[in-house]
């Protein structure tokens, strides 16, 4: 017996080794952790039950026969983190540089069929120099693989992707689909294709930290949601991530205690939204004076910046935040804007998280750009998305609400729960000066003064319109509130939305202008 | 003995008073105003009665509601504690009209210790060493033949003073006129009144006590001395018994002057006689405490004598069982007022909330307190948490011992002098005896934490804050069928409503 | 984990790290191997090369209070994130750039002028809105690259502040 338990020692061992120590000793150097480092920072202690810890691969072309490696370049496993279950696996980057083949893939799968079974998280730790060419198509087979069980747990237990390392061509999709991207800065990068072949191409010339670094991805293309500055933060960041989302698509996000009382007054909130529509404002010190702590977890900070979308706590319950920024672009609803939010509702309403909207929405923005790149469409989906959401949603509407960006930013005619407006909130169809324009031009070309008549008729709409109080009476406004009465009146509303339930018609699925 | 008793305080000494009376077959009646309905008192006593607002006046101090709660719970006794109204003679005389034993001296008594001049003149008249001086304002004359009288160095006093205002030291002849010149326009300045007084100015002066027990025969004993000369903003911080100055002739010297003024008021129960004394064993009277004291325990530790419960006993009619002869000093007691204050912001209160609480034990070891892990210090009281008490055969081992039993208190949960309380302990100074009352002033060393290895601090910091990052109250969120069920139904697709 | 605390004025880096059978505690680059039990919810015993130690710690957001032998630390914890958000020190050459397709409406700053963090340089408006650009160091204005009244794109340069 005793030899046996040694045998199985030493296996261990050998499979804890990795792609052996001057490959970790590499790994380090370019300031990058191994794959079982990862996974310790990220589990809670000794929570970690690792699975097919001996697998290896079974090719034996091109003289891989004999270079075989136990657990074939990927950790998987599951364990707790903050007491609670994830599935998690890590590809390490010091064996075959934790290039994707047949059984490694296939180690990836087992986890997630698992995790869907008993609905949690799956967290993938990406580090793959790509396809393990060697296995040919096998390894094309390992990749679909992933991609179909990534799109089956969609909507059903969250997906969370973290690129601390290269990750190329096909592998690419698996974190596109998955909810959320985190990327390290300097170490990773994603692309479909390379350097060398856009260089062979379409002779441009870009280098790797250019075309698909943790920068370029969080703040051009919107694929990545995070940047870390290195692997340890990445790990905070999935952390701090998971404490905000259910375990699987039947249960609430877990509820943390909190301090703050759900009766908290901020003065503070009459200052900031400025009476003069021109004037800029920060949404998020709005959002900040309402929540739990003034603690806003933001998501997709450097993307699309006229829209703001991230998680907070109302009386511990978490909360998804979409905010309109007039401190960019005026808070105007562009492509980028669009897609950002549209896709956040979305993953707020597959897991049960409630949405507080925050709105001071000028339109939609005009120009060429916008409309030959499909402004109609994009804008289509944050409308889409807000329309089949079931969740309790609630709308704080701080000043403008103009147009069909009113209709769209969770109105009531599109299944909104409640709406409060503040006393500066203007719910009209224009700004006062366009309005006036189109339907006193008659009148202003008429009059012996035509600009003093067209300021008197500004006045005049200004007063009569540019207020709350028409959407009031109409009651598309539930409620025009004190400023610094909206934490209490949005925790109040959720708390009476707690128990909603709201379906959607029968249907395969529906058909998102995609 | 009574059949019950109720106790008109609050805090440590009440729950102290509550045990003496439980033991002696009592049943014990507590009082609580709004900030103490989770007391230790309360939860203790057979029976209590809320009787106002947290502030004394409307509870402790209210003399109509504390004798109503006497009157409908059919208590026979109070015993007033120390502070609030132990010391109120209006009190006294209301007992006694209302035919409740109150348990402490007459209302005489408590007249004549009262007020300071009556008091010190007794004290004359019973030939009471007093501070040599001018009884009573002076003029600038009589204070200079006053002065030349008694020896320099002395102080000229303001009659209406406090605050030190219109105070000044004079160490030499030539300045006399000059520092009496200056006292008298301060004291102007200050008061409205230039009227001043000239007095012995005692070097390095020590507190020095007597414990009076009497009973109503006209037995009236000592307990032997006290040393509180480790004070702190003009309160006691830690008191000894014996005193490690006195020899043990001005030992029974002062003790038959102690009685001698509890005689003359026809004392009964338990009093003390404070004294000044200087380094040369001079001692003066001070006043008469009317009460139990504080400190009481470091006495009981060395006479074995239970002083609260002899105060019930006397006040039932009981006579003293011994005399005076009977009576020896055993071994050494020192005690430690655990406050709720901040030594390095001149001991400011801090009141909060008590996370944990673990009180040290072992042999000779006395914690009398009120506070327990989840206790909340309010500011509407005296800050002080705990008294803690040791007993060793000599002083330099209930020192040794008190170092050690400090180190083993924890409070979590406002600031303390606990650290400040240890320093003392080790103090080379304060281990000789070498006391005084500035002795704190002149260690504002002992104020702060030394030079201390921080490490393990930071340690325990690091493994807290990864310990609790963020606690999740639930995780299966919900429970109601309601919701399930429309889940359910969002997933099938179908309407519901 | 690696936390940055803080007392009175020192600063310490400790990290933990937990093997198997042991934890050890990092200071300021030191290994402390460490023994420990958690006894109440705010009681450590920790016992450090045979020394046993008694400790209670209480948390308020980001205060620590630590209990050790009768005297209380205050400790300030800034946790690894906030530290790097706060670290990430700006310095050399910063090109402010409009931040949206917009009109330049004031310069605020001419070539020369010393300016300070978040004060604000030049002054923009899209969709009728004004938006002041805010100078992310200090530093002087070494450029300005555009005139009052120009369109500008999304990027382009409005003007640069360098710190040296």
């Amino acid at each position: 017996m005793k030899e046996k338990i040694e045998i199985l020692e030493q296996k261990e061992k050998e499979a804890e080794s990795g792609g052996g120590e001057s490959r970790i000793k590499k790994q380090h150097g370019s300031g990058k952790l191994t794959a079982r480092e990862r996974i310790d920072l990220l589990l809670d202690k000794n929570t970690f039950v690792e699975l097919d810890k001996f697998v290896v691969h079974r090719c034996n072309d091109f003289g891989m026969g004999d270079k075989k490696f136990l657990g074939d370049g990927v950790v998987t496993g599951y364990g707790k983190v903050e007491g609670r279950q994830v599935f998690v696996f890590a590809q390490d980057f010091t064996v075959f540089g934790g290039s994707l083949g047949m059984e490694h893939g296939r180690k990836i799968c087992k986890i997630m069929d698992l995790a869907m079974q008993v609905g949690a998280p799956v967290i993938g730790l990406s580090d793959s120099g790509g396809a393990r060419i060697q296995e040919g198509v096998e390894s094309l087979a390992g990749y679909a693989e992933i991609f179909s069980r990534n799109v089956l747990a969609s909507g059903v237990v969250p997906q969370i992707s973290s690129i601390m390392g290269p990750c190329a061509g096909g592998a690419v999709y698996s974190p596109a689909i998955t909810d959320f991207t985190i990327m390290v800065k300097n170490t990773s990068y994603m692309f479909i294709t390379g350097p060398d072949v856009i260089k062979a191409v379409t002779h441009e010339e870009v280098n790797s930290e250019d075309l698909g670094g943790a920068m370029v991805h969080n703040s051009r293309s919107g694929v990545a949601h995070f940047a870390a500055e290195d692997d340890k933060e990445s790990i905070l960041l999935i952390k701090e991530l998971l404490s905000f989302l259910p375990s699987n698509n039947m249960e609430d996000p877990p509820r943390v205690k909190t301090e703050d009382p759900s009766d908290r007054r901020d003065m503070g909130l009459r200052s900031i939204v400025p009476e003069n529509p021109n004037k800029p404002y920060d949404m998020k010190d709005v959002v900040t004076a309402v929540v739990d702590e003034g603690y806003f977890f933001e998501i997709q900070e450097h993307y699309a910046q006229n829209m703001i979308i991230g998680f907070a706590r109302l009386a511990g319950r978490v909360v998804g935040i979409v905010g309109n920024q007039p401190n960019m672009l005026a808070g105007c609803l562009d492509i980028d804007a669009s897609i950002k939010g549209a896709r956040f509702v979305r993953f707020c309403d597959c897991f049960n998280i409630p949405i507080l909207t925050f709105e001071d929405v000028p339109g939609f923005l005009p120009g060429t750009s916008q409309e030959w790149g499909g402004i109609i469409k994009h804008g289509a989906k944050l409308l889409y998305a807000y329309c089949e959401a079931t969740v309790p949603r609630v709308t704080v509407i701080t000043r403008k609400a103009y147009g069909g960006a009113y209709d769209v930013m969770n109105s009531r005619h599109i299944r909104g729960d409640m709406t409060l407006a503040y006393p500066t909130a203007e719910i009209a169809v224009m700004g006062s000066d366009g309005a006036v324009n189109i339907i006193s031009r008659g009148q202003i070309a008429q009059a012996d003064d035509p600009e003093a008549e067209r300021a008197k008729l500004i006045e005049e709409y200004k007063e009569n319109f540019a207020n709350p109080y028409k959407a009031a009476e109409l009651g598309f406004v539930d409620e025009v509130i004190k400023p610094e009465d909206t934490r209490p009146r949005v925790i109040a509303a959720f708390e009476m939305l707690d128990g909603k339930r709201q379906t959607l018609p029968p249907k395969k699925h529906g058909n998102i202008p995609l | 003995m009574f059949n019950k008793i109720l106790i008109a305080n609050r805090g440590e000494i009440a729950v102290r008073i509550i045990r003496a009376c439980k033991e002696l077959g009592a049943t014990t009646v507590a009082v609580y105003s709004d900030a103490d309905r989770r007391s230790l008192h309360v939860t203790l006593a057979d029976e209590a009665y809320h009787i106002g607002g947290s502030a004394p006046s409307e509870s402790y101090l209210a003399i109509d509601k504390i004798i109503d709660v006497a009157k409908k719970s059919g208590a026979q006794a109070i015993h007033p504690g120390f502070g609030f109204l132990s010391e109120n003679e209006e009190f006294a005389k209301r007992c006694e009209k209302e035919k409740i034993v109150f348990i402490g001296p007459s209302a005489e008594a408590i007249r004549l210790m009262g007020d300071k001049i009556t008091a010190r003149k007794i004290a004359q008249k019973e030939k009471v060493p007093l501070v040599p001086g001018s009884d009573g304002a002076v003029t600038d004359v009589e204070a200079s033949v006053i002065a030349e009288k008694i020896g320099y160095p002395v102080m000229i006093k303001a009659s209406a003073g406090g605050g030190g205002k219109g105070m000044r030291l004079v160490r030499d002849k030539n300045d006399f006129e000059s520092a009496l010149r200056m006292a008298r326009s301060e004291a102007r300045s200050s008061f409205g009144d230039d009227s001043v007084f000239v007095e012995q100015f005692v070097e390095q002066p020590r507190h020095v006590e007597i414990q009076i027990m009497a009973d109503r025969h006209g037995n009236t004993l000592h307990l032997f001395e006290r040393e509180c000369s480790i004070q702190r903003r003009h309160q006691k911080v830690i008191e000894e018994a014996p005193s490690s100055a006195i020899s043990e002739k001005t030992r029974k010297k002062m003790g038959e002057v102690a009685v001698r003024i509890a005689k003359a008021v026809k004392y009964s129960g338990a009093g003390t006689v404070e004294f000044i004394m200087d380094q040369k064993e001079n001692f003066y009277f001070l006043e008469m405490n009317t009460r139990v004291q504080v400190e009481h325990p470091v006495t009981e530790m060395i006479t074995g004598f239970d002083i609260v419960k002899w105060m019930v006993r006397i006040a039932n009619g009981e006579k003293l069982p011994y005399k005076q002869k009977d009576l020896s000093i055993n071994g050494w007691a020192v005690e430690c007022r655990v406050y709720a204050e901040d030594p390095e912001t001149n001991f400011m209160p801090s009141p909060g909330h008590l996370k944990y609480v673990k009180a040290p034990s072992g042999p000779g070891i006395r914690d009398d307190s009120s506070i327990y892990s989840g206790y909340e210090v309010t500011s509407y009281y005296d800050p002080m948490l705990s008294k803690l008490v040791v007993w060793a055969e000599s002083r330099e081992a209930a020192i040794d011992k008190m170092a050690s039993a400090l180190r083993e208190y924890i409070v979590l949960g406002v600031k303390t002098n606990i650290g400040f309380l240890i320093r003392v302990m080790n103090n080379e100074e304060f281990r000789q005896g070498k006391l005084d009352t500035g002795f704190i002033e002149r260690h504002p060393e002992l104020l702060i934490p030394g030079e201390v290895d921080i490490e393990p601090a930071l340690i325990a910091a690091a493994l807290a804050v990864e310990d609790g990052e963020e606690t999740i109250e639930s995780d299966k969120g919900f429970q109601s069928n309601w919701k399930l069920l429309g889940r359910k139904a969002g997933l099938s697709g179908g309407s519901l409503i | 984990m690696t936390y940055t605390f803080k007392i009175k004025d020192k600063v310490f880096s400790v990290e933990i790290e937990k093997e198997k059978d042991q934890t050890v505690v990092k200071i300021n680059e030191k290994d402390i191997p460490v023994e420990f039990e958690k006894i109440d919810d705010n009681l450590y015993s920790i016992i450090l090369d045979g020394k046993s130690l008694t400790i209670g710690v209480l948390k308020d957001g980001k205060n620590l209070q630590v209990f050790m032998d009768g005297d209380l630390f205050e400790i300030q914890a800034i946790s690894e994130r906030d530290q790097r958000k706060s670290s990430q020190v700006l310095s050399g050459v910063q090109e402010i750039k409009s931040p949206m397709p917009s009109r330049v409406v004031k310069i605020l700053k001419e070539v020369g002028d010393e300016v300070v963090a978040d004060e604000g340089v030049v002054v923009v408006e899209a969709m009728k809105m004004e938006s002041e650009l805010k100078s992310p160091i200090d530093g002087r204005v070494t450029n300005v690259e555009v005139n009052e009244g120009d369109a500008v794109e999304a990027g382009t340069t409005l003007l640069i502040v360098s710190s040296e």
